[in-house]
């Protein structure tokens, strides 16, 4: 087991950034007597999208009225906005291609030309965040499917999420005895020495190549000082023991049916929020899985969202997609529920993004993104409307959120406008 | 200029002049539709064309000219005003045609010319560190959380497009570190070896299951275990439970034996048509591999490895055998494979021939106890039943029999395994061991080329070091063999400096080639004394390479890169719609038939015109059943010659192809004409102009695909292209998207007829894909053209650029002229000056 703890950790491992290390528990934060609670993001992105109509409001301004899938949502209505008209323009076009440019609005074939490449936002995110949690960034998905990644570094490559639910809850939560933390720490160790030996080598090669050769090289340079500092980093963390938290995974949790899976991921999601393990998750949902989810619907998924405008599909594919925002809807619940010490709810200290990199599935169209952005401490309550703004303007602003000091994000025009701080 | 680029120099020349009108008529567009206000005086948006260079637009042009046909392909420009002057749509065509094609022609100028230093693919890393370690990489591959290697153009190792992140080279520390464990063995001696029998009673856990409603798995007796269920991805596994919480004490090899038979495949009393089974098929066994005893649970089908499928005899037990390499901590386990998938089938065969066996359960007492009134009844009818037999005991369907499990193991070819033979020797001590040495030949061997030891001295004193330091001297040594692994130079291809490939990089790039992996004894001793450069030794090498076993990932990697055969699946067919593609493994076959029809041609040199069009192809059951081929039983392929109805023939019957094709649910000309003009005709069309909107596909009424094609190719910017990508589209829609042969559209009540026909960008008129498939043999040229073009890519790791079309012209007329075989194409390739240099 103690590989699996090793890797697994790893995976979560990302970007970690110069800062310097922040006391892991709130708590502690607040029994120093420090008012600064960390702002945190987290990014749900829907693989198949949804469709337009059931999700985008006629109206816009305050008082619109909630079409099918914003129903569930009802409860938190001050607590959100819907956005409409934003999207990634021709840079975020390629149908289900397109969908792993949700957070970054650049499709990876053409990130070449940029120097952070096709960096997602939570990625820059996880960059701020640096070594001040546990993991800078956790990928969290309820089904893998490699062609539609939603987070990428900044060297343009798609992070792996975590399917999981005993693999995610055993990174945040399970103790390692002594014995697997000092061997861990050795293995550390162990790794840095052998990036400072093979320098030779590159040296060695760096002489024999050609300039284009050499840029090839240079990323590996790059790559091995970035993992030094993370080794580093990582070493400093196996002092510090994992929270203890009242939750009980379900018994063999990760063989439920998606209907049982999803509220446990956004449990731990929340959880991890809570015990500031993590600062910025991503969560995916593709496919429904065996048995249809559990959801009783009749057709399959991707089928339903080729509905061709028939309205029996269109009912049954709002039943999987009122899942979505329904869960969704649960999970601000969840966040409402915790008082934290700035005297916000963790939902007020939480941007959460409820989006997909799919306009509409049905003409494989990626214009127009549903995006849904809850608490965060902005001003909410509306549905807005905009007119040939980046999608990218809304990743700025909440980036600024999140306290970066940026004025650009990827293709952005600006932050976006109307957006304010409450 | 020397004499050989003459012939080239003149080809570019006649570029040049062809498209020397069309530059005139360009310029005129620009003059009169755009001057006016993007000229000397006004400048809209910051943009003047006035000093567009159109003969040889530099870089600023370039830009502008993306500009403008951006705004043409979007209808902005010229703005629809009073006074402004608008072009015809034929005259704004033909500038967006040549826009288009000046700015692909400057993307591929800016090719490198050279193959920019590449790393191992994913797919090369694990081959090799199996080659290099003597690890079995089949059972143990850690490999798997790698982040996707960059695919440019289908191909996965163009040095070009790869890229090297943090994150990977994290994967590469802990992943060495992993395999070496497994390689190594030090201080351990011989694991006894043990055979273990185990009977029904031994096997899985049948508890937990409701004896009464389903027959599922059963002990019976003692005698066997009978399963009456299974699927493809089972929940409910048979396996010994020794193993169920530890797997197998120590890697080895084991063998496993299961003794099994099939039971009323074809003599049972019940409906076939209540049955989702294919009684033509023999019932079929699978045997798995969980490699942690975490994937033995119901849902956690996704880790497990599926080894071997056995066709079993009906109503006679046997023993069926298989000898794996098992990881320590493994489990293997059994069950049935091609059977009844659904319970809710044995319970309607149960309630309707057998009544008086049917039970009560919770939910039925549940409801009644809830007031429903329908359950209440039920209830009471069936609770007359109580003292009944069992429905097992009375069911009479096909299942299969589990009489018993031996597993024998572990055992090896020799002690200390081969893996430790190969970085040590025979010796198991450390304190043995001779570290310059050991050091000197693993980094020789992981970089490809004879080391001196002064280059891998800094790994010595590392070794060293650590051992002064008081580590472990085993410890130590694995870890100076895991930094080899981490280094560039075993990560990365070192093809030096120069225009001529030396001969160690030439070794290797054949072995990658051809083996996906690092080159062997014999290609090392030849690369190192020179010879290799021989033409004739080269020759050799390339011929041998190809006749071993190893030349299997040539098939499997090169068909993936040129068909895109990876891809299949990346589209999951819809579930409920094509069930079939799950309960028979249609996905595994089809690849396999194409992989197989490949191998066949390479093996025997047959004509690479056979991939176009062919009387054969190869199926196992499950496939041909798809086809509808007759009299073919049992899991194993064979070579079927096709009856003249089947229209099979090439790789445009391949389900496959049908299949990767399509998204799942809905067939489209479009992406189909695009596979064939992409792979078979090397000539990709234009990506489509960004702003246009997707068609919204409208099913309600009696519109079919080829209607909202029409529809689309009435817009300007969309037609030009789709008039040379559908027509190649139109006559495979006569296949579904698992590739099923299909005459018209739609389910039950509403069908449409297929029209199949299309008319060529040649002008040549086609009725259906016979049609085509005979229009692209009379176009075998252009055919062989593309495919020599792919293989020149893949061998070398780098797109072509025109300064390759002589030699890739060279290659097509040779080969051509020697009959079309594609070994001896494979051979030219490798063998060409484009192969030998850098």
């Amino acid at each position: 087991m103690l590989r699996n703890e090793t890797i697994n950790r790893r995976t979560f491992l990302r970007g970690l950034g110069g800062a310097a290390l922040a006391l892991p528990h709130l708590e502690a934060m607040a029994a120093s007597g420090s008012p600064a609670v960390p702002v945190r993001m987290v990014c749900v992105g829907i693989n198949y999208g949804f469709v337009p109509q059931l999700f985008f409001p006629s109206k816009t301004g305050l008082d619109y009225e909630a079409p099918l899938l914003l129903k569930p949502l009802e409860r938190h209505r001050s607590d959100f906005t819907v956005f409409s008209h934003l999207d990634h323009g021709v840079n975020g076009q390629g149908g289900h291609a397109g969908v792993h440019a949700y957070l970054s609005g650049i499709l990876s074939k053409n990130s070449k030309g940029f120097v952070e490449a096709n960096m997602s936002m939570d990625q820059k995110a996880a960059q701020h965040v640096g070594v001040a949690t546990r993991y800078p960034s956790m990928q969290l998905t309820s089904g893998s499917d490699i062609n539609n990644l939603i987070s990428w570094s900044s060297a343009g490559v798609a992070i792996p999420p975590v399917e999981s639910l005993d693999t995610i809850f055993s990174s945040l939560f399970r103790k390692a005895d002594p014995q697997q933390l000092s061997s861990l720490d050795a293995r550390y160790a162990a790794q840095a020495s052998i990036l400072d030996l093979v320098k030779t080598d590159a040296d060695h090669l760096r002489r024999r190549l050609g300039n284009r050769d050499r840029e090839k090289l240079d990323q590996y340079f790059t790559s091995v000082r970035s993992v030094e500092k993370q080794l580093s980093q990582s070493r400093e963390w196996l002092d510090r023991p994992k929270p203890s938290v009242d939750f009980q995974l379900p018994r063999d949790a990760d063989s439920l049916d998606l209907v049982d899976r999803v509220p446990v991921y956004y449990d731990l999601m929340a959880l991890a929020l809570e015990t500031d393990s993590t600062r910025v998750i991503t969560f995916t949902v593709n496919d429904l899985g065996p048995n249809s989810g559990g959801l009783g619907v009749n057709k399959g998924y991707h089928q339903l969202t080729h509905h061709g405008k028939v309205p029996s599909y269109i009912d049954e594919l709002s039943i999987i997609e009122r899942f979505h925002t329904t869960q969704f809807a649960r999970f601000l619940d969840r966040l409402k529920a915790v008082q934290e010490p700035n005297g916000r709810t963790l939902l007020g200290n939480t941007m959460a993004l409820l989006g997909s990199g799919i306009g509409n599935a049905s003409s494989h169209s990626n214009k127009d993104l549903p995006l849904l952005l809850a608490g965060g401490g902005f001003r909410h309550g509306e549905h807005k409307s905009y007119e040939a703004t980046p999608a990218s303007n809304l990743f700025v602003s909440m980036l600024q959120r999140f306290g970066m000091e940026i004025d650009q994000f990827g293709r952005s025009s600006s932050t976006l406008t109307g957006l304010k701080v409450a | 200029m020397t004499a050989r680029s003459l012939p080239l120099f003149l080809a570019l020349l006649a570029i040049d002049a062809v498209s020397a009108k069309d530059v005139e008529q360009v310029q005129s567009f620009v003059q009169q539709y755009c001057l006016e206000c993007h000229g000397e005086t006004v400048q809209s948006a910051g943009r003047r064309f006035d000093h567009l260079s159109l003969s040889e637009p530099d870089d600023k042009s370039l830009t502008l000219l993306a500009d403008a046909l951006h705004a043409l392909n979007r209808g902005q420009m010229p703005p629809k005003m009073n006074g402004v002057p608008r072009p015809t749509a034929a005259e704004t065509q033909s500038v967006i045609e040549w826009i288009t094609q000046t700015l692909e022609t400057s993307e591929n100028s800016r090719r490198p010319a050279s193959t920019v230093m590449r790393r191992l693919s994913r797919f090369e890393y694990v081959n090799t560190i199996r080659d290099l370690l003597g690890v079995h990489t089949e059972a143990f591959d850690p490999t798997s959380d790698f982040p996707q290697d960059t695919i440019e153009e289908g191909f996965d190792n163009i040095g070009e497009a790869q890229v090297l992140s943090d994150y990977q080279l994290q994967r590469y520390l802990n992943v060495a570190d992993a395999f070496l464990d497994k390689a190594i063995f030090f201080s351990t001696s011989e694991p006894e070896q043990q055979s273990y029998r185990f009977g029904p009673r031994d096997m899985a856990d049948f508890d937990s299951y409701d004896r009464a409603r389903v027959v599922w798995k059963l002990n019976v007796d003692d005698r066997y275990m009978e399963i009456g269920h299974g699927q493809p991805v089972e929940r409910h596994t048979t396996y010994p439970k020794r193993f169920s919480r530890k797997g197998v004490p120590a890697d080895g090899y084991y063998t496993i034996r299961v003794r099994a038979d099939a039971i009323n495949r074809l003599d049972h009393p019940y409906d076939r048509q209540m049955m989702p089974i294919d009684h033509s098929q023999p019932l079929k066994m699978g045997l798995w591999i969980a490699p942690e005893p975490r994937f033995l649970l119901k849902g956690a089908h996704k880790g497990r490895q599926l080894v071997k499928v056995f066709d079993l005899a009906d109503e006679q037990p046997r023993d069926y055998e298989a000898k794996v390499w098992l990881s320590k901590g493994s489990t293997p386990f059994v069950h049935w494979i091609n059977g009844i998938k659904s319970k809710g089938v044995i319970k309607r065969i149960g309630e309707r021939y057998h009544p008086e066996v049917m039970r009560l359960n919770q939910y039925l007492l549940d409801a009644a106890k809830d007031g429903d009134s329908t359950a209440a009844d039920t209830a009471k009818l069936l609770a007359r039943n109580q003292g009944n037999k069992y429905l097992s005991d009375v069911y009479d369907g096909p299942r299969i029999r589990i009489y018993s499990m031996e597993i024998e193991g572990p055992t090896y070819d020799s002690w200390p395994p081969a893996s430790h033979r190969t970085l040590f020797g025979k010796e198991t001590n450390p304190q043995g061991i001779d570290i310059a040495e050991t050091v000197k030949r693993f980094a020789s061997r992981a970089f490809r080329r004879q080391l001196s030891a002064e280059e891998v001295d800094h790994y010595k004193r590392f070794v060293e070091s650590r051992i002064r330091e008081g580590e472990p001297r085993g410890q130590a040594i694995k870890l100076g063999l895991a930094a080899i692994l981490t280094s560039p130079r075993f990560l990365y291809f070192d093809e030096g400096d120069g225009t001529t490939l030396g001969p160690n990089a030439l070794a290797s790039r054949l072995s990658y080639a051809l083996w996906g992996s690092m080159p062997d004894e014999e290609l090392f001793k030849l690369a190192q004394s020179g010879k290799l450069t021989d033409p004739h030794v080269l020759k050799g090498q390339a011929e041998r390479l190809l006749s071993d076993a190893r030349s299997a990932a040539f098939v499997e990697r090169f068909t993936d890169s040129w068909l895109r055969l990876d891809t299949l699946g990346a589209m999951p067919p819809d579930q409920k719609k094509f069930p079939q593609y799950y309960n028979f493994r249609l996905e595994s076959a089809m690849k396999q038939e194409t992989r197989l029809f490949f191998g066949h041609l390479l093996e025997n040199d047959l004509s690479i015109l056979d991939f176009l069009d062919s009387d054969y192809t190869f199926v196992n059951d499950s496939l041909a059943t798809h086809y509808g081929i007759s009299r073919v039983s049992g899991e194993g392929f064979r070579r079927v010659t096709l009856p003249a109805k089947l229209r099979r023939g090439g790789l445009l019957g391949h389900a496959s192809i049908l299949t990767l094709t399509a998204n799942g649910v809905e067939t489209s000309p479009v992406t189909r004409g695009v596979w064939v003009l992409e792979n078979l005709l090397g000539t990709p069309p234009a990506p489509p102009p960004p702003d246009v909107e997707p068609l919204e596909p409208d099913t309600r009424g009696t519109v079919t695909i080829r209607q909202q094609l029409e529809k689309h190719r009435s817009v300007t910017a969309c037609a030009s292209c789709h008039s040379k990508i559908d027509p190649f589209g139109f006559p495979l829609e006569l296949y579904d998207p698992i590739g099923s042969f299909r005459t018209s559209y739609g389910e039950r009540k509403i069908k449409h007829p297929i029209d199949a026909s299309s008319v060529l960008p040649s002008g040549q008129a086609v009725s259906d894909e016979r049609d085509l498939k005979h229009a692209l043999i009379a176009n075998k040229r252009q055919f062989t053209r593309a495919l020599t073009e792919k293989l020149l890519t893949y061998a070398t790791g780098r797109m072509m650029t025109f300064r390759d079309q002589q030699e890739i012209d060279r290659i097509t007329e040779q080969i051509g002229s020697d009959g079309y075989g594609l070994r001896t194409l494979v051979s030219a390739v490798l063998t060409s000056e484009t192969f030998q240099r850098k």
